[in-house]
């Protein structure tokens, strides 16, 4: 009975850890300054940052000047686990940024994003320059995904968005159209906007079925049906080079987009018509766009040379958060 | 006849000795005369010229400064690596255990970008190839990367192996420049001197024989004349002052040196001559 009881106990607090961890935090990638640095000489300092939802100062982690376009952080090991995406290829830390290793070796390198596949603990994907690649083995060895990949998408792999109810489901932003995988990357066929670059593909958090693709000089594509139908939604919105979206959690149908020059763009009605938000942002260039996920009126926003705004009114408002000189090239909440 | 066929063909091929035999004790000659002119640099930030001073064993006071000062404020990426790991191997004979030890030390702290070209990766490779044959069975987090000597070892035999093989199957991703041979023969100079792996030191070796006999066909009357892939003004405006127009006049003698300083010391350190 006590041992029953206790195992009860185990089980309880195994369930609900998840659930009394740390408040997620914002990581953000600086890649170059403002000003320019010259190859060969001294390099400013940059490479990935993190702080609360709140930080007035930022914690730099990791080495002096790595170039970073990617980060996922493995939410299961209370942020001890992360993997970056970075020129050098996919570097992982297992003791919270303290010390790092390059686990690809140098036929991976210019890595664009990194994921971690939430239902299968130990696999991860990068997408790079070059072709799409997993790891069955938590980043220790690494193969390429191509199969049925046209030689066209497969020169520049943007990144990929998993369905969170079967993550061997992939859709892949490509510098020739959408490519989706129903077989963990093993296997790809065409999903759409063939002949468009596409940078970031979204999936709605509360309906599998809604996706959408910022693309560009074309703006946003949305899609209602899991993929199989693409509309080009750009009405109202300023801009047509967009590099980042994403879904409010909570309100169905609002959707923030960034992208060239053109500041945040908001549609409350997936899309169909977008408002180009007036705000101390609205003509810089949107890298990176994020909602903090217990609270979605809390927007983050990277900027290239202008580093990380925050808005705490949904986008009507924005104040520098950090780096003010930063190219800030992704960002993730976890 | 065929006596005196036998005594022309003699006359030829010890005639070509003779060329050949000048040419090894002219080139010598701008070697020496580059670093003569290296080791008396004063003091800078410079590990070109700790390596120098180290190998000619010259002012080695200024060179072991050199030697603190970019290892303790290391900058920049490959063109802070590979100056490095020029100055540890070609000055090692006269460098004390301790500054050995910051030399080891600083690729231990320091993370230097590998570069985004082919020829950054040509000196990022051969540096990091190099250095974990000088420092073997280190494990993972006593290098920057986080690798250990073996998979660092594995990993830049890997890249240089692909690039030696692509470059002399279908060629250089990076086409010729008036200014970049340097950059992509020096650290093979470097990879024949110092490998242990005879067959990596042969490979350096056929490499330096291909870039050179590629890069000769574009040199023609004191300039260089091949593709402008990449460029400077001078390049344009004065081409006998290119980069490349300056090396050959090192390598042929065919034109007074310019100047001394610059990419001749990578080649007058090395112990190679012309087969």
């Amino acid at each position: 009975m006590r041992k029953s009881v206790v195992l009860l106990l185990l089980l309880m607090f195994t369930v609900t850890l998840p659930l009394f961890g740390r408040d997620p935090l914002i990581y953000f990638s600086i890649v170059f300054r403002k000003q320019i640095t010259v190859v060969g000489q001294d390099i400013q300092v940059f490479g990935l940052y993190y702080g609360a939802k709140d930080a007035q100062t930022w914690e730099r982690c990791g080495w002096k000047n790595n170039s970073i376009f990617g980060v996922a952080v493995d939410t299961r090991t209370d942020g001890q686990n992360i993997f970056l995406a970075a020129g050098n290829g996919v570097l992982r830390s297992l003791d919270a940024g303290k010390t790092w290793k390059i686990v690809t070796d140098w036929t991976i390198t210019e890595v664009t994003k990194v994921y971690l596949d939430p239902l299968r603990p130990k696999t991860v994907y990068a997408t790079s320059s070059s072709f799409v690649w997993k790891s069955d083995d938590y980043g220790d060895s690494w193969r390429k995904i191509s199969q049925g990949l046209k030689p066209t998408s497969q020169t520049y792999c943007n990144g990929l968005a998993l369905l969170p109810s079967d993550t061997r489901v992939l859709f892949l932003a490509t510098a020739d159209g959408i490519m989706k995988s129903v077989d963990g990357g093993e296997n790809w066929q065409p999903c759409g906007l063939l002949g468009r670059e596409v940078h970031e593909i979204q999936i709605a958090p509360y309906d599998e079925t809604v996706l959408a693709a910022a693309t560009d000089d074309a703006g946003v594509y949305v899609s209602r049906d899991g993929g199989k139908v693409w509309r080009q939604r750009a009405m109202g919105m300023r801009g047509r080079t967009i590099y980042t979206l994403v879904f409010d959690p909570v309100e169905k149908g609002v959707l923030y987009c960034g992208g060239y020059l053109c500041g945040i763009n908001k549609s409350t009605d997936y899309g169909e018509k977008w408002t180009h938000l007036d705000n101390e942002i609205s003509d810089r260039t949107v890298r990176s766009l994020a909602i903090y996920p217990t609270d979605n009126r809390l927007i983050f926003a990277g900027l290239l040379n202008y580093g990380l705004w925050r808005s705490a009114d949904s986008g009507s408002h924005f104040t520098c958060a950090a780096e003010p000189d930063g190219r800030v090239y992704c960002m993730g909440i976890f | 006849m065929k006596p005196f066929r036998i005594l022309f063909l003699y006359a030829l091929l010890f005639s070509v000795a003779v060329q050949a035999a000048d040419y090894n004790k002219l080139y010598q000659q701008r070697c020496d005369s580059v670093l003569s002119y290296y080791k008396k640099l004063p003091y800078g930030p410079d590990a070109f010229r700790a390596m120098v001073k180290l190998n000619q064993n010259y002012d080695v006071p200024t060179a072991l400064r050199i030697i603190d000062s970019v290892t303790s404020r290391p900058r920049g990426d490959m063109f802070w690596l590979y100056p490095v790991m020029s100055m540890y191997l070609y000055g090692q004979k006269n460098m004390p255990a301790a500054y050995k030890a910051k030399v080891r030390r600083s690729l231990k702290d320091y993370t230097p970008y590998r570069g985004d070209t082919e020829n950054h990766w040509v000196m990022y490779y051969t540096s990091l190839y190099l250095a974990s044959q000088c420092w073997p069975n280190e494990p993972g987090p006593s290098w920057f990367n986080g690798k250990s000597s073996e998979e660092n070892r594995l990993d830049a035999e890997g890249w240089l192996n692909y690039w030696m093989t692509t470059t002399t199957t279908i060629g250089q991703g990076e086409f010729d420049s008036p200014a970049y041979l340097s950059f992509f023969l020096t650290p093979m100079f470097m990879l024949n001197q110092f490998s242990r792996d005879p067959v990596m030191k042969k490979r350096a070796e056929i490499m330096i024989h291909w870039l050179l006999a590629d890069f000769f066909i574009d040199y023609l009357d004191g300039q260089y004349c091949g593709p402008h892939s990449r460029i400077y003004e001078p390049d344009i405006f004065d081409k006998r002052q290119s980069m490349m127009s300056k090396t050959a006049a090192f390598f042929l003698g065919d034109r007074p040196l310019f100047n001394r300083k610059g990419e001749p010391v990578n080649f007058s350190a090395t112990a190679w001559c012309a087969p």
